[in-house]
């Protein structure tokens, strides 16, 4: 039986957070949102989470430490940063070759974003 | 305590040496009033004026004997400081007579008492900067006093030399531009801190003499560690009482001041400027998410056939990309370029300060 994979997404717009939920529901994914650090962090803690996208800037915590820590604790789980504030085109993604954290451009183009998460959890079989 | 300049007046015409009294002293001079030759000359060695007034038709003697009394007697030797002023009427006096008679300067009658105090003035300052080899002495009466605060209370640069370019006097800032100490400044010739050199002075001589001044012209000055200094030097001629050139009054302004005033000016409105475009960026990208993100979901959903609907949805998604793109063009300035939004309005030029 093929395991379901486990996304989180953190960001503390609930409507941001809605449209990735829209985004994901139909598939059989395993959905968790959080719109704070230790929200997140707690939830990382409970589920082994294999893909988590969060905001830069979160109410409590940068989303860029959040990450780090997932990376030091998650080795395993795929880091996506997202900010209004990357100087990305429109559907671009760029990845730090170093740690392996993805950064993605706000506002993002939905199929971009699936299309990320369905390549990258697939490489991770 | 402060001294005033003390001004000795030997005129035997009492109304005109009363009416001089009052406007010296009004304008803060310490005036003595003689009304013959013997009694100037007792005033002389009693007071010990800075300036004294001769009147050319004194009852006891002449301007001439009485000149001649002063070079001559042994108690006048040490007074050499003194000022000797002609009054005359005889208005062929020229600069040659005064100094065969021995005196500095002449006024000509009849004069403004406005006249005298400038004349006064002019009388101070020449002396000032013909002493001005020696750094002026603490007990220097008041006008020397007030002259030589108001230079070194100046934050720019200012010196003086003589007709041949050596420097006579500068001021603190001179100083602190140059890194010199006075005593190493003074006697230098301008040449040394040029940084062509005698061609240079020249050039700069040649316009002072041509249109009498020499305005905001930028060059480089030498330290005193041959470092160059980026400089506005402002010269003009100083001229005695009676025209003649005695040197050259010198400003210079640290045009690399400016530079690092203006650059770091730049650098603060560049900073406000960035952090308003992450703020624009945060503001306005976030809302942009659900915009964006809604429209796309629309335009999969196979329900929406109307094609007018699609085509609405599609200018949705195509603005929200601009004002995206927008954002970021601001994010990526470096050099802010204005352009005009309206007449007296301006506007950043995003695509020439990217």
């Amino acid at each position: 039986m093929k395991k379901v994979k486990t996304l989180l997404f953190v960001d503390d717009e609930k409507e941001i957070l809605d449209i990735l939920v829209d985004l994901f529901k139909d598939e059989e994914y395993e959905l968790h949102t959080a719109t704070k650090a230790e929200e997140a962090r707690s939830i990382m803690k409970k589920h082994k989470v294999d893909f988590v996208l969060s905001d830069l800037k979160l109410p409590d915590d940068s989303g860029s430490d959040l990450l780090t820590d997932i990376r030091n604790n998650n080795p395993g789980t795929i880091r996506v940063l997202t900010s209004g504030y990357l100087d990305l085109k429109f559907g671009n993604i760029s990845e730090n070759k170093e740690d392996g954290t993805l950064y993605l451009s706000k506002p993002w183009d939905l199929f971009t974003l699936k299309q990320l998460v369905e390549e990258r959890l697939e490489k991770s079989l | 305590m402060k001294y005033p300049q003390k001004v000795l007046y030997i005129d035997n015409d009492n109304t005109q040496s009363n009416t001089v009294k009052k406007a010296l002293t009004d304008s803060s001079f310490f005036c003595i009033l003689s009304e013959s030759g013997e009694a100037g000359l007792k005033n002389i060695l009693k007071n010990r004026p800075d300036i004294v007034f001769v009147n050319d038709s004194l009852p006891d003697m002449n301007a001439d004997l009485f000149i001649k009394k002063i070079k001559t007697q042994p108690e006048f030797k040490n007074l050499k400081s003194i000022s000797y002023i002609l009054i005359s009427s005889d208005h062929k006096i020229n600069s040659s007579t005064l100094n065969k008679l021995g005196y500095h300067s002449c006024l000509k009658k009849p004069f403004e008492t406005s006249e005298l105090i400038n004349f006064i003035n002019n009388i101070l300052t020449t002396k000032y900067f013909s002493n001005s080899s020696k750094k002026l002495k603490p007990s220097t009466p008041n006008g020397k006093r007030f002259l030589e605060s108001i230079l070194e209370s100046s934050v720019e640069s200012i010196f003086t030399t003589d007709k041949k370019g050596y420097i006579t006097y500068c001021n603190k800032a001179c100083l602190k531009l140059f890194k010199y100490k006075f005593e190493e400044f003074v006697g230098i010739n301008i040449c040394e801190l040029l940084n062509n050199g005698s061609t240079e002075l020249l050039r700069i001589l040649n316009t002072i003499k041509t249109v009498g001044k020499l305005t905001n012209y930028k060059t480089e000055l030498m330290q005193k560690n041959k470092e160059k200094i980026p400089v506005s030097l402002f010269m003009s001629q100083m001229k005695d009482i009676d025209n003649n050139i005695i040197g050259y009054l010198a400003l210079t302004m640290n045009q690399h001041e400016d530079l690092n005033k203006s650059s770091s000016q730049r650098s603060e409105k560049l900073a406000i400027i960035l952090e308003t475009a992450i703020t624009v960026n945060h503001a306005i990208n976030n809302p942009l998410v659900p915009i964006l993100g809604h429209a796309q979901f629309l335009l999969q959903d196979e329900r929406i056939v109307d094609e007018d609907i699609r085509k609405r949805l599609n200018i949705i998604i195509n603005n929200a990309l601009r004002i995206k793109n927008i954002t970021q063009k601001l994010t990526r300035i470096s050099k802010p370029v204005s352009k005009e939004y309206i007449k007296g309005t301006k506007m950043l030029d995003l695509d020439a300060s990217i």
